[in-house]
């Protein structure tokens, strides 16, 4: 399950990046912060509901998540202060890479007690 | 000198050894995050968040590499330092290095190619680009020398596992009727033919 403990912490990321980053304050500039926290805490949210048997499947919005995290980033650093739109690109990155990985992908997938190993 | 093991040793087609064990990746991961850790300076620099770099041969020819018009252009397109994508690729070669059973070649053979897309065409890339740098740009940078040789050593240890992956799907899909048998196996799922053809790879040897 170690995928879904990093995609925590890239969760927490995305929730401190503001104040890292020192995004402005002004009133104009909240979607930055809003759309930070609100990616953040489904990219928590999906990484926990994969703990359940029954949507096990769930880190798998974060790959969509982190699509959106992408572009996101892309479209905001055009005109937009840049640190901010890296941060979206990287961590979307990142996010996107961990979130292909299985729940238990250091596990054998099924069990074969015949072939072909033996 | 590692310590040899003893009792059957699984040894894969076409190799001697089982490419997927620890012995032959931990070395790849370590590379890797090696490669991360020195695009993450550049990319550091590329961000003016150092103002310069370690160099010791070129001067400042780290510099004039690094702050040069193709690497603004990339820069322009990607939104982002060429720098910081190389960190992100590198840790990219790590963290699928990482994932995975020491029998993934077979049970896995989707995330061993992706690794090997990773390693090997993004790692041909990174070499063309610093050997672009020296001959378009005319200065040269040590440590991306050192990055471009590291992806070139990393290319070297890495194809022995991808080469097993896409022997076995090339053996199913030659041996199977329709795509099922050939899907199954990628996306590592049971199927008879996969695990026949999996035994013909597989071989144990008995090392005293």
């Amino acid at each position: 399950m170690w995928p879904r403990v990093i995609e925590v912490m890239l969760g927490l990321w995305l929730w401190l990046s503001p104040f890292i980053l020192r995004y402005p304050g002004q009133n104009e500039d909240m979607m930055l912060w809003i759309g930070d926290y609100l990616l953040g805490f489904f990219v928590i949210f999906f990484a926990l509901a994969s703990y359940s048997r029954k949507v096990e499947w769930a880190h798998y919005g974060n790959s969509a998540l982190a699509v959106i995290l992408c572009f996101y980033g892309y479209v905001i650093s055009a005109e937009l202060l840049s640190r901010a739109g890296q941060n979206h690109i990287l961590v979307g990155l990142l996010i996107l890479m961990f979130s292909i990985l299985p729940n238990r992908v250091n596990h054998v997938p099924y069990n074969t007690d015949s072939l072909p190993f033996h | 000198m590692r310590k040899k093991q003893t009792g059957n040793q699984l040894q894969v087609e076409p190799w001697h050894r089982n490419p997927s064990s620890w012995a032959q990746r931990i070395p790849i991961c370590v590379l890797a995050m090696v490669g991360t850790l020195i695009s993450s300076y550049l990319a550091l620099y590329q961000m003016g968040l150092i103002s310069s770099v370690w160099d010791p041969f070129f001067g400042d020819g780290s510099e004039r590499v690094l702050d040069s018009d193709v690497s603004e252009t990339m820069r322009a397109w990607l939104r982002l330092p060429d720098a910081a994508l190389g960190a992100i690729a590198y840790l990219g070669d790590a963290i699928f290095g990482l994932a995975g059973s020491t029998k993934r070649w077979y049970y896995r053979p989707w995330l061993v190619i992706l690794f090997g897309i990773d390693v090997i065409p993004l790692g041909i890339v990174s070499i063309i680009l610093v050997i672009l740098q020296g001959t378009v740009v005319g200065y040269w940078c040590f440590l991306c020398l050192v990055s471009a040789l590291i992806s070139l050593v990393l290319i070297l240890l890495a194809f022995d596992e991808v080469w097993s992956s896409l022997l076995l799907l090339k053996k199913v899909y030659q041996q199977s009727e329709g795509r099922e048998a050939f899907w199954a196996c990628f996306w590592g799922k049971p199927h008879p033919l996969v695990e026949s053809v999996g035994a013909e790879m597989v071989s144990y040897r008995y090392v005293a």
